[in-house]
C-alpha cells in the first residue's frame, strides 16, 4: 500500500487522522461537556440571581406592609384577638361591660370552643377559636341594653358576631314603676337575649399538640 | 476549449511509438518538458524524477499517441435497465476486445432522425511495454493520476471545434473535418471527424517538417489522398462539405493547399494560431511547427475526458491514490469543520464563563442586599404572613358581621317620637343551598349576610282603629326610607283586616265592651341583605 500511495500521502493521512482526533477529543471530550457545564452554571446562577432579588423585593414589598399595618396588627393582639379565649378573662370582661353598660343583670353562657381551619389562615398555620355565646339581659331602659352590645361588640378580646338579638319591654313607665325605682328597688324594664360568636385566633400546633381534633370542643 | 481559473494544472505523458513525451500543462502555457526514449536506461526512474521534480508534482494524464490502437465503431447496446446498463456494455467490451486489457466506451450521438438505439464507439489498446513501463513511471511517482486517454478520441471535440470556429457565421458545418499535424516523433497525425465525432484517425511517419519542408509538404498530402482514399469507404463525398486543417508552418500552405484536388475549405495554421483560435493558450514554443503541444493543451486542460479509458493495472494504481485523496480532501473538510465547531464552541464557553463571572459577582450583590432586607425585617420583629393572615381573618370576620345598633338606631329614627316598641327581634338568617336548585355559575356571589329583623308594637284602646292602620302604613313607608333595598312588610295589622282572615262580631256593645276585644298588636317584618 505504502509503495501504491506512498509515504509522504500516509504521513499526510496519519496526521490529518490525529488532528482530527485530537480536535474531536478537544471537542466532545471537554469543550462540550465544559460549554454544557458553564452554561448550565450559568443558568443556575442567573436563576439564582433573579430569586434573591425577587426575595429582597419581596421583602422590601412585605417590610413596607408591615409599616403599614403593624399598628392594625398591634392593636388586633391588644384586643385579645390572638388568644386562647380564657374564660376568667371573658367573665371579668362581662362583668365590666355590664357595669358600665349599667344593665341591671347579664346571665352569660359560653360554650365550649370549636377549632375551625380557615383559608386566610394557611400561610401562618393558625387556626380559629369559636365559641357560642349566649346573654340574657335585665335591664331598666333600653339605651343600656343598647350600649352592652357596644361595649360587648368593641371590648370583648377577640372578635364577637352577633348573630341574634331579641328585646322585650317589659313594664311601661306608670306610677308604680317610677315609684319603686326611686325607692331604689332595680326595676327591669327591658329584657333581652343576645346571641353572638365569639372568634379568636391560635397557633395550630398549641390545639393539635393538645391532642384535641380538630373541629371538636375545646 | 476556453481557459478557465479551474482549469487543472497537470502533467501530460504523451506515449508515442518511439518515445514518451513529457508536457507540463498550465492555464497560461504547455511546456515542453522532455522527451525519453523508450530504450534509455533506468526509463521509469528517470521519468518519476522528471514528474516529481521538473513537473512540480502535479497529476498525470498518459494521452496515448501511439499507432497501436483499436476501434470497433458502431456498437449498437441491447435494451437494459439502468441498473444492467453498465455490466452489459462492460461485457460487451470485452468480448470485443478479449486480448486487449486497456478498453472504453464512447457513446455515439445518432444522426438526425434515425432512431438505432444506442451506439457506442468501442477503443482498446494491447498492454505494450511502453505502457507498463509508463504506468511504472507513474506509479514510483506516486502522484495521482488524472486518466488514461487516447490522443485522437480527444482530439475530435478539438477538431469540431476548429471548424466550427472557421465557419462563417449563420454558414453550415462541414460534415468533414480533416485534422493534420505532425508531432514531435516524426508521424503525422490525421484525425477526421463526421459531424462532430471521430470517424478516422491515421499515423503515419512523414519528412521533418524543419528539415526538409517541401518533403514534408509533398508527403502530407500524399496521406492526404491517402485519406480521402480511405474515406471514400466510409460515404465520404466531398459535396457535403470538407473542412481540412492543417498544423504546421502556414508558409507551407501553398505548396500543399495546390496540390489538394477535392474541393475544400482549407485552412494552415500554427499550432499557437490553432490554440489562440481555440480560445486557448499555449505560450511560446520552441518548435513552433508541431501540433502535438496543441494536443497536451487540449487533453491536459480537459475538466472531464471523452473517453477515459480502463485497466486493472491503472486501476490498482489510480483508486487507491483516488481514494487517499478522498480521505484526504474529507478529513482536511472534516478537520476544517471540526476546528471551526470548536473555535465557536471554545468562544461560546469562554463568553459563558465571563458571563457567569458578572452573574457570580451580581448573585454575592443580590444575597447582600436580601440579607439586609432579611436584617431589617428582623429588626421589626414582625411574622409578615402571620400579620397578614391575621388581618385577613379579621377582616373577612368583619365583613361577615353586621352593625346591629346602627340597624336599630335606623329603626328607632322610622319610629319616631310617638311610636315604640313592644319587641324588636334582630337575626342574621341562615341561607341554605339548595342542590336541586339551579344556580348561575356566571351570576355574581352574594356574600353579604341576610338578616332579618321582627318588630312588634301595640296601641292604646283608646285610639281610632283607622288611625292605628295609618299609623303602621307610616311606620313601614318610613322604614322602606330608611332600609332601601330591604323588603319591609306588614305581617300583622292592627285590627287584623285582612280578607284572609275569618271576622267575626257584635253589634250594639259599648265602647269599652268593644275595645276590649280588638287587636291593638301590629307587627312589621325587615327583611334584606346588609348593605
Amino acid at each position: 500500500m505504502i509503495q501504491v500511495i506512498g509515504l509522504k500521502r500516509l504521513i499526510i493521512l496519519s496526521v490529518l487522522l490525529a488532528f482530527n482526533a485530537a480536535l474531536g477529543a478537544g471537542l466532545y471530550l471537554y469543550v462540550m461537556p465544559e460549554n454544557l457545564s458553564v452554561t448550565r452554571q450559568l443558568s443556575s446562577t442567573r436563576s439564582q440571581v433573579a430569586t434573591m432579588r425577587n426575595d429582597a423585593q419581596e421583602l422590601r414589598g412585605d417590610i413596607e406592609q408591615i409599616e403599614d399595618k403593624k399598628s392594625y396588627f398591634t392593636n388586633l393582639q391588644t384586643v385579645g384577638f390572638m388568644s386562647d379565649q380564657n374564660r376568667l378573662v371573658a367573665r371579668r370582661r362581662i362583668m365590666d361591660i355590664q357595669q358600665y353598660s349599667k344593665v341591671l343583670k347579664a346571665k352569660y353562657d359560653i360554650g365550649s370552643a370549636v377549632v375551625m381551619d380557615d383559608e386566610n389562615l394557611s400561610n401562618s398555620d393558625q387556626v380559629v377559636l369559636s365559641s357560642e355565646l349566649a346573654i340574657n339581659i335585665d335591664a331598666m331602659d333600653d339605651i343600656d341594653f343598647y350600649s352592652f352590645i357596644y361595649w360587648l361588640r368593641n371590648t370583648f378580646p377577640g372578635h364577637v358576631t352577633i348573630d341574634n338579638i331579641k328585646m322585650q319591654r317589659m313594664n311601661d313607665v306608670n306610677d308604680v314603676t317610677v315609684r319603686q325605682i326611686g325607692s331604689g328597688l332595680p326595676m327591669t324594664m327591658i329584657k333581652g337575649d343576645v346571641s353572638a360568636k365569639w372568634r379568636t385566633i391560635v397557633p395550630k400546633s398549641t390545639v393539635t399538640d393538645g391532642q384535641t381534633p380538630l373541629g371538636q370542643g375545646f | 476549449m476556453s481557459v478557465s481559473f479551474i482549469s487543472p494544472n497537470r502533467t501530460v505523458l504523451m506515449i508515442g511509438d518511439d518515445a514518451l513525451y513529457i508536457y507540463k500543462v498550465t492555464a497560461r502555457a504547455v511546456t515542453f518538458v522532455d522527451d525519453i526514449p523508450w530504450v534509455t536506461e533506468g526509463f521509469e526512474g528517470v521519468v518519476s524524477d522528471l514528474l516529481k521534480k521538473d513537473c512540480g508534482g502535479k497529476p498525470v494524464l498518459v494521452l496515448n499517441d501511439m499507432t497501436d490502437q483499436h476501434f470497433k465503431g458502431g456498437q449498437r447496446m441491447p435494451k437494459v435497465s439502468a441498473m444492467d446498463k453498465k455490466n452489459v456494455l462492460r461485457r460487451k467490451i470485452q468480448v470485443a476486445f478479449p486480448n486487449y486489457p486497456i478498453r472504453g466506451a464512447l457513446p455515439i450521438k445518432p444522426k438526425k432522425g434515425e432512431k438505432t438505439g444506442e451506439m457506442y464507439l468501442f477503443a482498446a489498446v494491447p498492454m505494450s511495454d511502453q505502457i507498463a513501463k509508463t504506468m511504472e513511471a507513474v506509479k514510483i511517482s506516486l502522484l495521482p493520476i488524472a486518466g488514461f486517454v487516447l490522443l485522437p478520441v480527444e482530439a475530435a471535440d478539438m477538431v469540431a471545434a476548429l471548424s466550427k470556429k472557421f465557419t462563417e457565421k449563420g454558414g453550415q458545418s462541414a460534415k468533414w473535418t480533416i485534422f493534420m499535424g505532425q508531432h514531435k516523433s516524426g508521424a503525422l497525425r490525421q484525425v477526421i471527424t463526421r459531424d462532430g465525432q471521430l470517424a478516422m484517425t491515421r499515423m503515419t511517419p512523414v519528412s521533418d517538417i524543419n528539415a526538409d519542408p517541401q518533403g514534408w509538404a509533398a508527403d502530407v498530402v500524399q496521406e492526404f489522398k491517402a485519406t480521402i482514399s480511405y474515406l471514400s469507404r466510409f460515404g465520404f463525398s466531398s459535396e457535403d462539405g470538407t473542412d481540412v486543417i492543417l498544423i504546421g508552418n502556414p508558409q507551407l500552405a501553398e505548396a500543399v493547399e495546390s496540390k489538394i484536388e477535392i474541393e475544400c475549405d482549407f485552412r494552415a495554421l500554427a499550432p499557437s494560431e490553432a490554440a489562440n483560435a481555440l480560445g486557448s493558450k499555449i505560450g511560446l514554443q520552441q518548435d513552433a511547427n508541431y501540433a502535438d503541444v496543441l494536443h497536451a493543451a487540449w487533453a491536459g486542460r480537459k475538466n472531464s475526458f471523452a473517453l477515459p479509458m480502463h485497466a486493472s493495472d491503472l486501476d490498482k494504481i489510480h483508486k487507491p491514490r483516488q481514494a487517499a485523496a478522498a480521505i484526504i480532501f474529507l478529513l482536511l473538510a472534516g478537520g476544517a469543520y471540526l476546528a471551526w465547531d470548536t473555535g465557536n464552541k471554545f468562544q461560546s464557553m469562554m463568553v459563558a464563563k465571563d458571563d457567569l463571572k458578572i452573574q457570580q459577582g451580581l448573585l454575592v450583590q443580590a444575597e447582600a442586599e436580601y440579607r439586609e432586607e432579611v436584617a431589617r425585617m428582623e429588626a421589626l420583629g414582625y411574622n409578615i404572613e402571620l400579620m397578614q393572615d391575621t388581618i385577613d381573618v379579621f377582616m373577612s370576620f368583619e365583613d361577615e358581621s353586621i352593625e346591629t345598633l346602627a340597624f336599630i338606631k335606623k329603626v328607632g329614627i322610622a319610629l319616631g317620637d310617638g311610636l315604640r316598641l313592644d319587641k324588636l327581634s334582630y337575626q342574621r338568617v341562615v341561607e341554605e343551598t339548595n342542590a336541586a336548585t339551579f344556580v348561575d355559575p356566571n351570576a355574581p356571589v352574594e356574600t353579604a349576610p341576610l338578616v332579618m329583623s321582627t318588630l312588634s308594637m301595640s296601641f292604646p284602646p283608646t285610639m281610632e282603629l283607622e288611625n292605628g292602620i295609618r299609623e303602621v302604613q307610616g311606620l313601614q313607608s318610613r322604614l322602606r326610607e330608611q332600609f332601601p333595598g330591604y323588603d319591609v312588610e306588614i305581617v300583622r295589622q292592627v285590627a287584623r283586616p285582612e280578607y284572609t282572615r275569618d271576622f267575626q262580631g257584635v253589634a250594639g256593645q259599648t265602647d269599652q265592651e268593644l275595645a276590649a276585644k280588638e287587636d291593638y298588636v301590629a307587627e312589621l317584618v325587615i327583611r334584606g341583605r346588609v348593605k
